[in-house]
């Protein structure tokens, strides 16, 4: 008990702070100035009763490599949840995507219903499921 | 000079009506760093607590988590909160607070860094766990610091403002929202950990006050800030502890009501936005920022009832806490009943706002009123026992709601929930209504037995020696009225600290004045002779110690009130106001305070005997006049307002020997009137030719020296010189 005397709290509190805070600092500003490699743009959207049709458009970011991604798209509720989701593909091409290229990925999310549309939707979204560099 | 005495006595202090009037305090003469730095504590956890589930749709993309996975990331957090809230309440009551805040935001900090590094689920269960381990480092705790920093009597403002901590949160997740779209997860998980080690080094500098220390002092017991006092508690374990919690009524009947109230209030803002969406027809977005308006009443609410439950208090109404959190709850009903059932959205969303207010209104009054009734070591394990119940009451609601919006709709479940809060309301208005005077009473006296006990004086614990609880006999102002000389000094200052920013001027002034006679504090320029005044006025406000006036405590009240209470300050350097006329400066030294035009006008006469030169110069300005003349017009208005005690600062300063000689005589027949007068002085000559006593100042401390007759004015002029010995 003698060990934990005030003075080496102090010491022990002190070095995790300035660890705790340049690492959370460090950390954050090198997530923030990482882009990822595959961009997804704002998803776009058609609704035709309870069929929403969501285009993406990816665009492959990196120097040197093609990547061939498996995109996603879904409808979003309020808590974060889904209310729908599905896979979306390449309009044109075999989604090959090199680099500095990108590309639109068009899917359909079905199963909405319309009392969850109005009360429950809370924005549509594309992500990246893999990123799949290309062989 | 001397005018008639029969017109002079007009200005005598009897004769002004101090009618009892309610006594209002600022949150002045106590530090409110600490106050702020724990709101800011609060507000950063209520952030940090719901950052993850706002990140829940990038966190299924990345990881690949199915809905259960969310739920169990949410569910897990709330278990962990549940189960070591207690323990931190038992820790809050026996160990260093302010260290136990640190350590555990500390911890936060590091566990929201873990959390951005999280490579899969398990990594997140696992920071989700340990945030909630740590997530009650504050709320007990916080909660029995503010009532040992602040005073009894402003607890509930005190609490109100805490509480905007809470409400505050929730305005930082937009701003995470808006990050993590830009930076992604990670970094705001990784910039959300900075605020979190700032507050935990502040916390740590923060000093921890002795448990109890504000409950003693509302007492007079003591001023004494270091002394340990020993508490039956201090070595209390199991379940002992929680025996005494079950048996205060009054605690039982706000955590029941607390408990019932978040049946309805945990669900609210769940169901609430689809209310709004599935009967007033609007967008999801409009509806979820419409709850806004939810949160501003609730903000207004808060800050409100905590004012209003300590001046209610102050207004000879002990049981105010109790009474305004009960009649808050019940009041929101209507309300909240009103804006479910109509279907006029604007009118519904004020009607929200306006029932948000009073429900949010009934929290501060209750903390501050639970811990009134609770013993300083039991407040941790209280307000942890009660956050306890409160969450878990918060979890179900929104399942109740459901379940009845399932069985029959959505409006039905709001009209059959709403009234729950009257019922909360209500169980405080009768068994905490009944029951809460006498647990405070009961803490009182045992806090008071417990500070005579570590005297070890042999002095009776039972004896009422020093306290008359004050509050529930008399009001401030009517205590000041009936006060007798022979209850102690007229003035008491008790160890005053004052610093202008970081230079401190004033170093614990102690001083003492008896009613009647004058009393001047001499000392060189720039010692703090003008900074104690504007103290004693009201003007400045300490950042330690106390001054009793007629044995009342004045912290906190402003400087008009403290005139009304008699106490008037001729402020140093022609304090008049330069753009007014003669006759009007008089006029603002009186009616504003006794309200009596006919006295007023009756003084001003006296005053324009006195100082006859005035007479010509009514309506001339004030700033205008000449430097003896505007010492007249600010001494003549001082006495307007027929002074009890009279505060001079530097009566002769840049004046010609024979005005200071005019305005001496004046002082002679306001001496006879029975006015005391602390007068400060640098002249020496003028000093001694009315002191009765004097006081001697150096460096912020004050001494008295005796009796005015027996001092050489020589040794004076040396001390003056050389300062202290």
């Amino acid at each position: 008990m003698s060990f934990w005397t005030p003075s080496r709290q102090g010491i022990v509190f002190t070095t995790i702070v300035v660890v705790g805070t340049t690492a959370g600092f460090v950390l954050g500003v090198r997530e923030a100035f990482v882009d990822p490699v595959l961009a997804v743009g704002e998803p776009r959207v058609r609704v035709e009763g309870s069929v929403a049709t969501v285009q993406v458009t990816v665009r492959n970011a990196s120097d040197g490599r093609a990547y061939c991604p498996d995109v996603g798209i879904a409808a979003i509720d309020r808590d974060g949840r889904d209310l729908a989701s599905g896979v979306a593909v390449p309009d044109l091409g075999d989604g090959r995507l090199g680099p500095g290229q990108s590309a639109n990925y068009i899917g359909t999310l079905t199963g909405i219903a319309q009392e969850e549309f109005d009360e429950e939707l809370d924005e549509y979204v594309g992500f990246v499921e893999e990123e799949n560099p290309c062989p | 000079m001397a005018t008639e005495p029969a017109e002079r006595f007009i200005l005598a202090p009897t004769l002004t009506q101090r009618p009892d009037f309610h006594i209002t305090r600022k949150l002045v003469g106590v530090p409110k760093w600490p106050l702020a730095l724990l709101t800011l504590i609060y507000m950063i956890n209520v952030s940090d607590q719901f950052l993850l589930p706002s990140m829940f749709p990038l966190l299924k993309r990345e990881f690949g988590l199915s809905d259960t996975g969310l739920g169990l990331l949410s569910g897990s957090y709330l278990v962990s909160v549940t189960l070591f809230t207690v323990p931190f309440g038992v820790l809050a009551d026996r160990y260093n607070r302010t260290r136990i805040i640190s350590w555990g935001t500390l911890a936060w900090g590091l566990t929201m860094i873990f959390t951005g590094l999280s490579t899969g689920f398990a990594m997140l269960l696992i920071g989700r766990i340990v945030l909630g381990m740590w997530d009650p480092c504050d709320n007990p705790t916080s909660q029995s610091l503010l009532a040992d920093y602040y005073p009894v009597n402003q607890r509930s403002k005190v609490m109100g403002v805490y509480q905007v901590g809470q409400l505050a949160g929730f305005i930082l997740l937009p701003i995470a929202g808006i990050m993590s779209a830009a930076w992604g997860w990670r970094s705001t998980f990784y910039f959300f950990s900075l605020p979190a080690f700032v507050v935990a080094v502040l916390a740590w500098r923060l000093h921890e006050p002795r448990r109890g220390v504000q409950d003693r002092k509302h007492q007079r017991l003591e001023h004494d800030e270091t002394r340990v006092v020993a508490s039956e508690y201090d070595e209390a374990r199991g379940f002992s502890a929680y025996k005494d919690l079950f048996a205060c009524r009054s605690y039982m009947a706000m955590l029941v009501s607390a408990t019932v109230g978040s049946l309805f209030f945990g669900g609210l803002g769940v169901w609430a936005p689809t209310f709004l969406i599935r009967y007033h027809d609007l967008s999801i977005a409009a509806a979820t920022s419409s709850i806004a308006v939810v949160a501003i009443g609730g903000l207004i609410g808060a800050i409100a009832s905590g004012h209003l439950a300590d001046y209610l208090i102050h207004a000879k109404h002990p049981s105010a806490r109790i009474a305004v959190a009960g009649m808050a709850r019940v009041l929101s009903v209507p309300f909240f009943l009103f804006a479910f059932a109509i279907n006029y959205t604007a009118l519904a969303l004020l009607s929200l706002a306006v029932g948000a207010m009073f429900l949010v209104a009934g929290i501060p009054p209750t903390n501050a009123a639970r811990s009134d009734v609770l013993h300083p070591n039991l407040r941790g394990r209280g307000t942890s026992l009660d956050a306890v119940s409160q969450s878990m009451a918060s979890a179900a609601s929104p399942i109740i709601f459901g379940i009845l919006s399932d069985v029959a709709d959505l409006r039905t479940a709001f009209l059959i929930l709403s009234p729950l809060a009257a019922v909360a309301g209500l169980v405080l208005l009768t068994l905490g209504f009944a029951t809460y005077g006498r647990d405070a009473r009961a803490v009182r006296h045992q806090v008071r037995r417990e500070h005579f006990a570590s005297l070890g004086s042999g002095e009776s614990p039972d004896a009422d020696v020093l306290f008359v609880e004050p509050e529930e006999e008399l009001s401030l102002s009517e205590a000041v009225r009936v006060w007798r000389p022979d209850e102690g000094p007229m003035l008491e200052v008790q160890g005053l600290d004052f610093s202008y920013g970081p230079i401190q001027v004033l170093f614990g002034v102690q001083m003492a004045i008896p009613q009647g006679g004058c009393h001047a504090l001499l000392g060189r320029n720039g010692v703090g002779k003008t900074t104690l005044l504007s103290n004693i006025a009201g003007l400045l406000d300490g950042q330690a110690g106390e001054i009793f006036y007629r044995g009342q405590d004045l912290s906190g009240i402003p400087p008009d009130q403290r005139t009304k209470l008699g106490i008037t300050l001729v402020a140093t350097g022609r304090s008049t106001f330069p753009s007014l006329s003669v006759w009007d400066n008089l006029w603002f030294g009186s009616y504003p305070f006794t309200g009596s035009e006919e006295l007023s006008q009756q003084r001003a006469e006296a005053i324009l005997e006195i100082f006859p030169l005035l007479a010509d110069r009514l309506d001339q300005r004030a700033g205008t006049l000449s430097g003896g003349e505007q010492q007249m017009v600010a001494l003549g208005r001082a006495l307007m307002a027929g002074p009890d005690l009279l505060l001079i600062d530097e009566l002769s300063l840049g004046l010609a020997p024979t005005v200071t000689g005019q305005l001496l005589d004046v002082v002679d027949q306001v001496l006879e009137l029975g006015t005391t007068i602390l007068l400060v002085e640098q002249s020496i000559g003028v000093a001694l030719a009315v002191a009765d006593t004097v006081f001697f100042m150096d460096r912020g401390i004050v001494e008295p020296l005796g009796k005015a007759a027996g001092l050489d004015a020589d040794e004076l002029i040396r001390r003056l010189l050389e300062g202290h010995k």
